[in-house]
């Protein structure tokens, strides 16, 4: 206790090294393993899927991305390198807050740009909303926008993917769309 | 190596007498032929890149809500380390030691967070299912993961200046910090995050929102009480050499894994449902979670704040005996921070503002002197201390004397 403390060089590689081995083995080995377990689920044809309050029959081919689907919140389908995201979320704001919103995100934020301008469509179901192209420098996508005001949500539906096949996949992305209601029981 | 000794000298203060042996003094966390050193360094200007990029997303997509932010939570951080300030625990270390610290948690370890426990709520989805993600994926995921990160830039820390860590407050006190530091840099990320799917056009409200419930209602059971407990482990084993090493390896295990238990319920769904969602409820539900983490830690702050009074005593007793400097009264409060605090505080109100800051400055400069003696011994390095409590005590004297 009564001895002043001193500056006795000593080693610190070793410490050091161990400390980022064991982060490395940790992050890495979670990310590695991540990467080498298959996270698709093939889903039934002609059968129904649910993302919050959307539901939806999913084309032939598709499947879920169980690691990026949020249960109850949203629902991420592939097929090749195309990807179809249903996500919904609350929303109490303006009918056309979450669409400024999103562009900004994509052109700011994600570095996209869009393709032409904004339009509305309707499906056979009544679903209406805002839609938007958009590209990127490896992607290009098709963004659909559902502003329900009644039950305070809006619904996203994002596709996007690379060019090759790019016809054939938003076909799907559309025939998927064209089946959506928000009538899934909460 | 020979144990120096001090002896006293002709004025009985005692000196340091030994020359031979490897310098007197405390080693600077600013140690460039250390690899420890550089490690740290730069892991922390790694995350310093993520974090600026994902904040200059931040700001271009949500730029109210990120500059709001920025100045909301940078408040809290200053409020946190005031309140530390104010129990003289940032006199531990010097600053570089704090901002290190604050650095690792906010910057190093949430970069490696990140991917991590997203690799690990992905294969919980993958091996599970998604449905069981969305209830237990962050108790599963965050603890464990952020936990492991934050305590190995103690680590690291640790090995850049080890003789400063001589009791259980030091490493404490430097857990505390990098606990903080990812508890605030978590908390920013969450609110800009959170901006971008707001539901609301608004950008202000998810400022105010994430400052109620993340730093107002969890602030004081999260992260720095979290890193607080499993730092103790790091100093039990760092300050109990003479012990087995089984048993410094399970006190440190042991510690880690209270402090991943007390994060596991916080992130857990248990008492969920006995709440509905309104925010009195729901303060109440985080109350309740949160409490079994400020117990423990508040007990290990006790334990370690005893202990560190101890060894200020033991300091004073040998280095300072000169009771001009540290008198009777102020001697058996050196160990109690909380005591000294009230002491300032009933000196403001009997004596005034200019008496409670002399006061302040008084003590500090008591434990500033103690820690230097120790460190380095009495002599031209402890004057400048010793000149100022003199200087300081001159200048209160009068005042109490005046009202009294």
């Amino acid at each position: 206790m009564n001895e002043p403390s001193r500056r006795i060089p000593y080693r610190t590689w070793p410490g050091a090294l161990a400390v980022l081995l064991a982060i490395a083995a940790y992050v890495g080995g979670l990310t590695y393993w991540d990467r080498h377990t298959p996270g698709n689920r093939p889903l039934p044809a002609g059968k129904t899927v649910e993302a919050g309050q959307a539901r939806f029959v999913p084309a032939e081919g598709w499947e879920m991305d169980v690691s990026r689907s949020k249960a109850g919140q949203s629902l991420m389908l592939f097929k090749g390198g195309h990807k179809f995201l249903v996500s919904t979320f609350p929303w109490a704001g303006g009918p056309d807050g979450p669409l400024v919103r999103q562009q900004r995100l994509m052109e700011r934020g994600q570095r996209l740009q869009m393709d032409g301008d904004v339009s509305d469509f309707i499906t056979s179901w009544g679903l209406q909303g805002k839609t938007f192209a958009y590209y990127g420098s490896k992607l290009a996508g098709r963004f659909w926008q559902v502003v329900d005001q009644r039950r305070k949500s809006l619904v996203q539906i994002d596709f996007y993917g690379a060019s090759d096949g790019m016809e054939e996949a938003l076909a799907d992305a559309r025939s998927m769309l064209d089946s959506m209601d928000l009538e899934a029981p909460q | 190596m020979n144990a120096p000794v001090f002896e006293p000298n002709d004025q009985g203060i005692p000196t340091n007498q030994d020359t031979g042996a490897w310098p007197v003094g405390t080693d600077s966390f600013f140690q460039p032929r250390r690899v420890a050193f550089w490690v740290l360094v730069a892991l922390i200007v790694n995350g310093l890149f993520y974090l600026a990029y994902m904040f200059s997303m931040g700001l271009r997509v949500v730029p109210v809500t990120a500059l709001m932010g920025l100045t909301v939570w940078g408040i809290y951080t200053l409020l946190f380390v005031l309140a530390f300030g104010t129990l003289d625990l940032l006199e531990q270390h010097p600053p570089e030691a704090y901002v290190l610290a604050f650095a690792w948690g906010g910057l190093g370890a949430v970069y490696f967070a990140a991917p991590a426990n997203i690799a690990i709520q992905s294969l919980c989805a993958k091996l599970v299912s998604p449905e069981f993600v969305a209830v237990w994926g962050p108790a599963i995921a965050g603890p464990v993961t952020e936990e492991f990160l934050k305590l190995m830039g103690v680590i690291l820390l640790v090995l850049v200046a080890r003789n400063q860590f001589q009791t259980y407050l030091s490493v404490l006190i430097v857990g505390a910090m990098a606990g903080l530091g990812f508890q605030v840099i978590e908390n920013l990320s969450y609110t800009v995050r959170s901006s971008i799917h707001f539901p609301l056009e608004n950008q202000v409200y998810p400022v105010l929102l994430n400052l109620f419930t993340r730093g107002l209602l969890s602030g004081l059971w999260s992260h720095a009480a979290y890193t607080t407990i499993a730092s103790f482990g790091v100093a039990w084993f760092l300050l109990h050499p003479q012990r087995p090493m089984a048993a410094r390896i399970a006190v440190a295990v042991l510690c880690f894994v209270l402090a991943w238990a007390m994060h596991f319920i916080w992130n857990s769904p248990f008492l969920e449902d006995l709440f509905d969602g309104g925010y009195g409820e729901m303060a109440v539900m985080l109350v309740i979670k949160g409490l079994p983490a400020i117990i423990v830690a508040g007990l290990f702050w006790q334990v370690a704040a005893r202990e560190n009074g101890t060894y200020l005593h033991a300091l004073a007793a040998w280095f300072v005996p000169e009771r001009d400097l540290i008198r009777d009264d102020e001697w058996v409060r050196l160990g109690a921070p909380m005591q000294r605090y009230k002491v300032r505080r009933e000196m403001g109100w009997t004596h005034g503002w200019r008496a409670r800051r002399l006061k302040t400055h008084l003590q500090r400069e008591q434990l500033r002197l103690i820690r230097k003696a120790a460190t380095y011994g009495r002599g031209a390095q402890t004057l400048r201390h010793e000149l100022a409590v003199r200087r300081l005590r001159a200048k209160l004297d009068p005042i109490i004397e005046a009202k009294a």
